[in-house]
């Protein structure tokens, strides 16, 4: 199989899309940005696609993968099926022409008898594309990033809403970011070789959906909404009276679509394709706030290792202000079991482990600056000093006994194991290539 | 008008030259390089602050924490907050570059003193031996320095006749349990002779025992790391009032560059630390005492000496911990920070090499757990149980054991090329050995892994590059420190030193200054 150098996208101005076209320059491959107006993404080359008309001649010609992320939007929940089915049509015989593969972006909500309209169009759109040997990808509940879309529907949501009604029974979503969609989508495109079928991309264990729009107002707005109780059935019920009196509002079919989101087997494919991919809500903040976050979230897990104790808020914020000072890179990766368990961090902290690693290794010194803050911080004395009380200095005794046998663990595991523990090491996040 | 005497430096050699030449009336201007106020030390009890004070990482480590991590081979003085302006900018202004050695000095008022560890001795007839002077010639300057700076540590112990300032010294403050333990079985076993070729005692300090006017005796805040709020360690900074009021002049911010012969006597040369301007300020006569890299840099400018490379002698150093045996884990509590006890050693080859202890618990733990082999968060839970268990000593050894060269190019730049004598390793490992057998026979044990060199330089005992002589030739000084060929022109540091002992040699060469300065004022 030849490498993949270049990837159409559709839909490049809208959320997915643009985040995909991102994700492949990233790569260093070429990029060919397909939608009605320029979304002017660096490194990207525009060309004017309109769903509605004929494909301009040559539109994919040399191209090795075509991403398909376009959809008519001005209609809401209700498109124009008919028209998006001719122009998918349209695509794949060109994409087949130019023998690149297809990879369709679907929805959570595709199945042929769903509520909306925009699931029955995704239903019918999924199989014409698995008919002709393409990839098809049903994302969760899409987040993070700039506000368009849904994804900015709902942030403003969050953002303003004095309370979030919380539906009882509670619909349930999967989130995903939408950098790890677009990742997945990439993987697809250029990596795997992809077997015509349904990927589902999101997080496998699901949150409720009010739950959900609290989580992004306090992590991207801090601020947090009340989530008012507002039982489901009688709602439903009246919208059905309403609907036989010949009306449905489209609000009523996505309240209903919603309440019958199924639920997506996602855990197999984000394990195939993003095994790293982040967990809600870590990534639905903003930039610079993004960055505080997760610093302060790698502080409480490195200083719990360090000093063996919880750290208070206000060291918490001198560890994000002082991580600059040891190193320019951004937050830790750290794994969720790492975050459980911070002493696990004794498998990479061993002396050996430390040389091999170099002087500059970020991990090694952000521990060693965890250290110094414990140390000058007053609520962690005892971790440093013996106490003159009987009582805590028994337990100052035991704790190292305990962590004893650990060292030694750590101490076997560095011996077998070094350069396999040097591999999967807590890197920090930017800078650092998924793909490795 | 140009001054009678222009004396570069407030650091010790140049306040002890000032005394004399004050005291006799003589129009005297102190210049240093000094700009801005020096750090505030911490006031209270150390752990007390440790436990308490909400704000110690201000003066405990600073903001800049990546010194911390990045500089392990250097004291952590060079790092505390409260002394930065101590070391600040030395090498830069005074144009002083290295290989394999640390070049420290200071541009402060009252120089390295505001940092050193107040070790005082007195070189005795054999270690000045090579003085182109009389050993008696210094009696009264020592005699003089000694009552003022304040001097403790008196004892009838094995050290009273080499420290040989029991004369002047008040009794030494109270030991801590570990020190008073290693005392005891000392005095129990040795019996007149020497223990593997070591004798310990007390340590001869330059530390108020009892107050003064101006400063208060030790009260054991356990805070010298960081420099003393009460003043009970001396510094020549603490002198300066004093002189200011007996009439000396002093001018801040010059950075001395070279000197230069007029009709009515000598011009310095220098810059405005501040603006970078050239100055100059004329005197009749000029005493150098910059300390001995500045000084050094400043004579050979002075001298035109280019391009010949010259030794530069210093005392290297090891650093090691001692284990009490015995149940550990006690809490730490109020204690003495500096030096408590002191041993020489002398080895098979006729090396004498001098050493302090410490209590290392009035020390950032991280200076300890970052050499612990093994992950920090159990070398954490080891050191906290250990620290009160243990002493940390550190080892002085002769700079005849050296082989360091500097060198003034003709840019005007000093640089100075660190290289350990052939024979150096050996010496530190013979001092081990007899410190591991003496300590099983003391109830201590030598931590593994202890006796580490420190880097060449880092004792920050410079001396000997422009060496007093019966006979001096050019770069070299005569017997009160007159540069040959230079008449008028004077060097009142170590640089003056034909030889270099591991015993500490400040009060020495305060001695050699007060002497240069009753030398002056006789004139």
């Amino acid at each position: 199989m030849e490498p993949v150098k270049t990837v159409a996208v559709t839909g490049a101005s809208g959320y997915v899309g643009e985040a995909v076209c991102r994700a492949l320059t990233k790569r260093g491959i070429a990029v060919r940005a397909l939608s009605r107006r320029d979304p002017g993404i660096a490194g990207t080359r525009f060309m004017a696609y309109d769903l509605r008309h004929e494909l301009e001649p040559g539109l994919l010609a040399g191209v090795d993968a075509v991403i398909h992320a376009a959809a008519e939007t001005s209609r809401g929940a209700e498109p124009d099926i008919g028209a998006e089915i001719a122009a998918l049509h349209r695509l794949a015989d060109a994409a087949e022409a130019a023998s690149a593969r297809l990879i369709f972006v679907s929805s959570q909500t595709a199945r042929s008898d769903a509520p909306t309209g925009y699931g029955r169009l995704k239903a019918s759109a999924e199989r014409i594309v698995l008919d002709r040997l393409g990839a098809v990808v049903r994302p969760g509940q899409v987040y993070g990033g700039p506000e368009k879309g849904l994804w900015g529907t709902l942030a403003s949501v969050a953002q303003r809403a004095p309370a979030i009604p919380r539906f009882v029974p509670e619909p349930r979503v999967q989130p995903i970011h939408v950098d790890d969609l677009a990742d997945a989508l990439v993987v697809l495109a250029c990596e795997a070789r992809p077997s015509p079928r349904v990927y589902a991309i999101a997080d496998s264990r699901s949150v409720a959906f009010s739950r959900f729009i609290q989580l992004v107002a306090i992590r991207r707005f801090g601020r947090r909404p009340f989530r008012l109780p507002v039982p489901l059935a009688p709602i439903l019920w009246t919208l059905r009276g309403v609907e036989k009196l010949g009306v449905r509002p489209a609000f009523a079919r996505r309240l209903a679509s919603l309440n019958d989101l199924p639920a997506l087997d996602s855990a197999a494919d984000m394990a195939e394709l993003i095994p790293h991919h982040r967990r809600f809500p870590d990534g639905a903040c903003r930039g610079a706030l993004c960055r505080h976050r997760d610093l302060i979230r790698e502080g409480a897990v490195l200083l719990r290792y360090a000093t063996g104790r919880k750290p208070g808020r206000w060291l918490l914020r001198s560890y994000a202000r002082a991580v600059s000072s040891v190193g320019e890179a951004g937050p830790l990766e750290l794994s969720g079991l790492t975050r459980l368990l911070p002493r696990g961090l004794t498998l990479f902290d061993q002396p050996a482990a430390r040389r091999r690693n170099g002087e500059q290794d970020a991990l090694s010194r952000r521990i060693d600056l965890a250290l110094l803050l414990g140390e000058s911080s007053a609520q962690h004395v005892d971790g440093f000093l013996m106490s003159s009380h009987t009582p805590t200095r028994l337990a100052q005794i035991l704790q190292l006994g305990l962590a004893l046998p650990l060292e030694a663990v750590g101490r076997l595991a560095d011996t077998v194991a070094g350069p396999w523990l040097d591999r999967v090491r807590p890197r920090p996040i930017e800078g650092s290539d998924h793909a490795a | 008008m140009p001054h009678d005497v222009v004396i570069i430096g407030t650091g010790p050699a140049g306040v002890s030259a000032a005394w004399p030449l004050v005291q006799a009336g003589r129009d005297v201007l102190m210049v240093d390089a000094s700009v801005g106020a020096a750090g505030v030390p911490p006031h209270g009890e150390y752990f007390d602050l440790r436990r308490h004070d909400g704000h110690q990482r201000d003066w405990m480590f600073g903001p800049d924490l990546a010194v911390w991590i990045d500089r392990a081979a250097t004291s952590p003085k060079l790092r505390v907050p409260t002394l930065r302006a101590v070391f600040d900018g030395f090498a830069e202004a005074n144009r002083i570059e290295t290989v394999n050695f640390a070049a420290v000095g200071s541009l402060a008022s009252g120089g390295l003193s505001n940092a050193w560890g107040c070790g005082v001795a007195r070189y005795d007839r054999d270690e000045m031996s090579e003085f182109p002077f009389a050993h008696a010639d210094l009696d009264e300057s020592f005699a003089a320095v000694s009552r003022r700076v304040g001097l403790s540590g008196r004892a009838d112990d094995d050290l009273s006749g080499y420290f040989g300032l029991d004369d002047w010294a008040d009794p030494a403050p109270a030991l801590d349990n570990n020190a008073q333990d290693l005392m005891r079985r000392y005095d129990a076993l040795r019996a007149g002779k020497s223990l593997h070729g070591l004798r310990l005692g007390r340590a001869r300090l330059a530390l108020l025992a009892s107050d003064r006017a101006d400063r208060r005796a030790c009260d054991l805040s356990g805070l010298c790391l960081w420099g003393c709020a009460r003043g009970a360690l001396y510094s020549a900074s603490q002198d300066l009032p004093g002189l200011a009021r007996a009439g000396a002049g002093f001018r801040k911010g010059f950075v001395a560059d070279h000197i230069e012969k007029i009709e009515t006597g000598w011009r310095v040369h220098g810059v405005e630390r501040d603006t970078g301007a050239s100055a100059t300020i004329d005197a009749r006569r000029v005493v150098l005492a910059a300390g001995t890299l500045a000084t050094t840099a400043i004579a050979w400018r002075t001298l035109r000496h280019f391009e010949t490379p010259q030794r530069v002698m210093s005392n290297p150093t090891a650093a090691f911990l001692l284990l009490r045996m015995g149940l550990p884990g006690r809490a730490p509590v109020a204690g003495p920070a500096f030096a408590q006890l002191s041993f020489a050693h002398q080895s098979a080859a006729g090396h004498l090499a001098h050493g302090a202890l410490f209590s290392p618990r009035h020390l950032p733990a991280f200076e300890f757990i970052k050499h612990i082999p093994t992950s920090r968060s159990a070398a954490r839970l080891i050191w906290r149980l250990l620290n009160t268990a243990t002493l940390v000593g550190n080892v002085f050894l002769p700079a005849s054991l050296t082989r360091h060269s500097a060198i003034l190019g003709r840019d005007g730049r000093l640089r100075v090329t660190g290289k350990a004598g052939d024979d150096l390793p050996a010496a530190i490992a013979g001092i081990a050995r007899d410190w591991r057998k003496a300590a099983r026979r003391l109830g201590f044990l030598v931590m593994p892994g202890s006796f580490a060199m420190g880097e060449l330089g880092s004792d920050i005992h410079y001396a000997g590059t422009l060496p007093m002589r019966k006979d001096p030739r050019i770069g070299e000084t005569n017997a009160v420190g007159e540069l040959a060929g230079q008449p008028g022109l004077f060097v009142a540091d170590a640089a003056t030193f034909p030889e270099l002992s591991a015993k500490p040699h400040t009060l020495t060469m305060m001695a050699m200054a007060d002497r240069l300065g009753r030398h002056l004022a006789q004139l």
